[in-house]
């Protein structure tokens, strides 16, 4: 299955009086892995779940491979969201994995069967009694082995141990090249993944505050690390992070920091 | 590995030039494939790509389709030569210009060079 673009324009997401997204226009590059950067409750996991169309825009368009993925079962049958906090049932692991095959057009069973082991998954247990640790690993492996044109791991490793990350970290770059598709990791945590990314996009306080590819901020960062920018962007005083703001994304509201 | 501030595709580039300076990479030797790179040091495979990319167009890497990336027949005496193009610019004139802040003649700076000459020959 051809990579799912994303195109978002002007997008807003309100809850009552409280603003996650506010006025986004940025896009997902088909086919290259993305990290969405941002502090905790910087409206990450909203515009997230905006994109696989599990919530609704306030305002604005979001275009999933051309479309509104809205209530449109062609587009999501290909859009795998993977949470933190995990959507599960109470429901068996080899269960939830039959499911995923079920609905997945693009799912790898050998693929589950590898991670499986190298997760060391126990099947029979319920979804819900796994460890914090273990329901990450199943989110995944779900998210892996989906293999869907535009795949979502919001924060997805934070229950997880070192050597699990970093087996997770390894399947997806060895999947990735034998099967590429559009990802997209959010994080507060950047260190670790940032040499995962080809773009990467920072938001802060629902608005993009700057998009560009990871490289490029290594090199305009001059020998900063996307770390390190990312902590100049989104400190509250915005330090010296001036010198980016000619490089950020043509959207309305980055004045605020120069 | 690659954990330096620069971006990654320039240390990787500058990593395949030094192997194929040292001789570790020889003429015609296939280097790592992007996919390899990406595995052995956990980076996305386009950074590796970039690199590739980069050296392909000075002519130190060659691609062969559907084999792989090899090391371009005399690159490493073009490596060399740019090297010794550079050497006096960027490597003597730093020097000089740093014996000059720190009071130290060009004369003695020559009696080094003549004694370091003196030691090679003997």
């Amino acid at each position: 299955m051809t990579p799912f673009g994303v195109e978002l324009t002007d997008l807003s997401v309100r809850f009552g009086a409280t603003t996650a997204v506010n006025g986004v226009t940025a896009s997902i590059t088909p086919g290259a892995i993305t990290g969405l950067l941002g502090r905790n409750a910087s409206g990450k996991s909203t515009l997230l779940a905006t994109i696989a169309a599990f919530r609704k825009p306030t305002a604005g368009r979001v275009l999933v491979a051309g479309r509104n993925p809205y209530e449109d079962p062609d587009v999501t049958a290909g859009i795998t969201l993977v949470r933190e906090a995990g959507d599960y049932a109470d429901t068996r692991v080899n269960d939830m994995l039959r499911l995923a095959a079920a609905v997945r057009p693009t799912w790898s069973p050998d693929l589950a069967e590898h991670l499986l082991s190298r997760f060391k998954l126990p099947t029979k247990k319920l979804a819900t009694n796994l460890s914090r640790g273990q329901r990450s690993a199943l989110g995944a492996l779900l998210g892996l082995a989906s293999r869907s044109p535009l795949t979502i791991f919001d924060e997805v490793y934070l229950g997880m141990d070192a050597p699990t990350r970093y087996v997770f970290y390894d399947e997806l770059l060895t999947d990735y090249t034998a099967h590429q598709r559009t990802i997209v990791i959010s994080s507060h945590l950047i260190e670790e993944v940032e040499r995962l990314f080809e773009h990467v996009l920072i938001l802060d306080e629902g608005r993009l505050i700057l998009s560009d590819t990871a490289e490029g901020l290594r090199e305009r960062g001059q020998r900063l690390s996307i770390q390190d920018l990312f902590v100049n962007l989104t400190e509250d005083t915005h330090g010296d992070a001036g010198m980016l703001a000619a490089h950020a994304p043509g959207t309305p509201g980055q004045k605020e920091w120069r | 590995m690659f954990d330096g501030r620069d971006p990654i595709y320039r240390q990787i580039a500058d990593q395949i030039r030094t192997d194929v300076v040292e001789g570790t990479l020889m003429e015609d030797e296939q280097v790592m494939s992007t996919t390899q790179y990406a595995t052995t040091y956990r980076i996305n495979p386009a950074t590796a790509a970039k690199a590739f990319a980069e050296l392909i167009d000075e002519g130190i890497l060659y691609k062969k389709r559907g084999l792989g990336t090899f090391v371009a027949p005399g690159a490493r005496e073009r490596l060399l030569q740019e090297r010794r193009d550079h050497f006096f610019t960027d490597r003597l004139r730093p020097v000089l210009d740093e014996a000059r802040r720190i009071g130290i003649s060009l004369d003695s700076v020559g009696e080094y060079v003549d004694r370091a000459r003196d030691e090679e020959r003997s």
